[in-house]
């Protein structure tokens, strides 16, 4: 019951948030007018609506449920991110294994909790096998950026991803709410991004990575790794973490996340994108929004099972 | 005949979440704006769900009166093929080999438009499987053109289905795919055929070149 209880708060909160979020920006597109950036925060805010509701009827199907809304998720980011890597012909079966072979295989192994072969399994066999196809059915013509690419996009899309649901398997003593554990790494990661951006944009830094991003500088970074920390140290009774342990871990969690969405920032002007796709309302795709989350993931996932499992 | 529009029907919306569900398909209405007109949508042919992701891509009430043409010979050769062509996309059906045809297409066309159907047309008469990104056009849209001087033709550019589905694949891949609609063009009286072609022609061109895709 304490786990119906806590993510009824938790949403809760996050849909006073969102309310808030539309009031004001309602509020200021009634006094301004439509400005750009109005559009552009409003576009966000209903995305997160949409979001938060889909999580909602996740929750109620329960933890397969969630298996099968992060595999959707994972579908789609995958999508995104084929779409920018370059690749022949003769990959087409390899990226076909990735996405109707490798994918559901990786999903149903964490929904069976068998986490052994979870966690090997494309790191190890996709990774020595899917060139293989490549090798049989492709040319040799720029043959180890190809199949780099495509490794990259199913560790990141399928592997990294999966460990979000692999969340709510993990046996913790005394502790049996692990989705909102999930729901608490996802808001943390997600908060950390929003500060980093907002704190950027209100004070003057160093950049973080100037060639990379032109508006994220150091205060941004570290300040949105400490609010969020600190933010993720006040909900340590959602974790079974206590207050100092929440804390350590929201701090890894954050700094490796918020390098990752630099990173795929970094993918992204490789790629002469802006954005990765155009999911919700033509404001960025699913690789946009789970960015820092992706790489957030098995980090959260390792700590928690290292010192709490 | 309820039951086989009904079918029809049910079909169309799953072949469309298909397509949506693979592709994402967006629609950039570039230089035009989805209207309610009597229209000839011109694409560029590289694979063949060409058609399909254009349909997809138009509003539904839109799509609802606009009219792939297609291949006889190839449609007409299965009963399920014969079936959605006929049906669900409710073609034009054109003989293209001028031998055993008894129909002259440009007025099948034409016909099918004074009816209130948009059409959709692959001005290049085949699919592109070269290194050149746009084929030479045919002159099938000319004389349509000059059989209706007031239809407005639609350039329409299609990115990354050639690479969903390269040529010999019956499995696409899921990749994001736009359908891009240039500035509707109409031809000008007295307008030669060479003239009008390139018109169109550049107005695909145009797209692929704001989109980044080109020749090299």
């Amino acid at each position: 019951m304490t786990n119906i209880s806590g993510l009824t708060i938790l949403s809760a909160i996050a849909a006073i948030i969102l309310i808030c979020a539309s009031i004001i920006t309602q509020f200021l597109i009634a006094r301004k007018g439509e400005t750009k950036r109005l559009i552009w925060v409003n576009a966000h805010i209903a995305s997160w609506w949409i979001i938060l509701a889909i999580f909602l009827i996740a929750i109620l199907i329960g933890k397969y449920g969630i298996v099968i809304l992060f595999a959707i998720c994972s579908f789609a980011a995958l999508r995104e991110f084929l779409t920018l890597i370059q690749f022949e012909r003769g990959d087409h079966w390899s990226l076909l294994a990735i996405v109707f072979a490798v994918l559901p295989a990786q999903f149903f192994f964490v929904a069976a909790n068998w986490t052994g072969i979870a966690l090997v399994f494309i790191p190890v066999y996709g990774f020595l096998l899917l060139p293989v196809v490549s090798a049989f059915r492709g040319s040799n013509s720029a043959f180890l950026p190809r199949i780099s690419q495509y490794q990259w996009a199913l560790m990141l899309c399928v592997y990294c991803l999966s460990h979000l649901p692999a969340i709510m398997f993990i046996e913790i003593e005394a502790y049996n709410h692990n989705l909102l554990l999930l729901v608490y790494l996802i808001f943390i990661v997600e908060i950390s991004k929003a500060a980093q951006h907002v704190i950027s944009s209100l004070f003057d830094a160093r950049k973080l990575a100037p060639h990379i991003s032109r508006t994220r500088n150091i205060a941004g970074f570290w300040g949105g790794i400490v609010l969020a920390s600190l933010l993720g140290a006040a909900l340590h009774l959602m974790t079974p973490f206590g207050i100092l342990g929440a804390f350590a871990i929201c701090f890894a969690t954050t700094t490796i996340g918020l390098c990752g969405s630099l990173v795929m920032t970094a993918i992204k002007r490789d790629r002469g994108v802006r954005e990765f796709g155009y999911a919700v309302d033509g404001h960025g795709g699913f690789l946009d929004g789970m960015d820092a989350l992706l790489y957030a993931a098995p980090i959260f996932y390792h700590l928690t099972r290292f010192f709490w499992g | 005949m309820l039951m086989t529009k009904l079918l029809a029907n049910i079909l169309g919306q799953i072949i469309v979440l298909f397509a949506q569900l693979l592709t994402a398909v967006r629609p950039l209405w570039r230089g035009a704006r989805p209207e309610n007109k009597t229209r000839i949508y011109c694409g560029n042919h590289t694979s063949n769900g060409d058609f399909v992701l254009i349909w997809t891509a138009l509003p539904p009430h839109i799509r609802r009166m606009t009219r792939p043409v297609a291949a006889s010979d190839y449609w007409l050769t299965t009963k399920v093929r014969s079936f959605v062509i006929k049906y669900v996309f409710r073609a034009v059906l054109v003989d293209r080999n001028p031998e055993t045809r008894t129909d002259d297409p440009i007025a099948m066309m034409a016909e099918a438009t004074d009816q209130g159907g948009s059409l959709i047309i692959f001005p290049e008469g085949k699919r592109n499987m070269g290194d050149d990104i746009l084929l030479p056009l045919k002159t099938g849209i000319y004389h349509l053109a000059s059989k209706r001087p007031n239809l407005e033709f639609v350039p329409v550019w299609i990115s990354n289905l050639n690479r969903a589905m390269p040529k010999g694949e019956i499995i696409p891949l899921p990749l994001l795919c736009s359908v891009s609609f240039g500035t509707p063009i109409q031809i000008k009286e007295g307008e030669g055929k060479e003239e009008f072609l390139e018109r169109v022609r550049n107005g695909m061109l145009a797209i692929a070149t704001d989109l980044g895709e080109s020749n090299d």
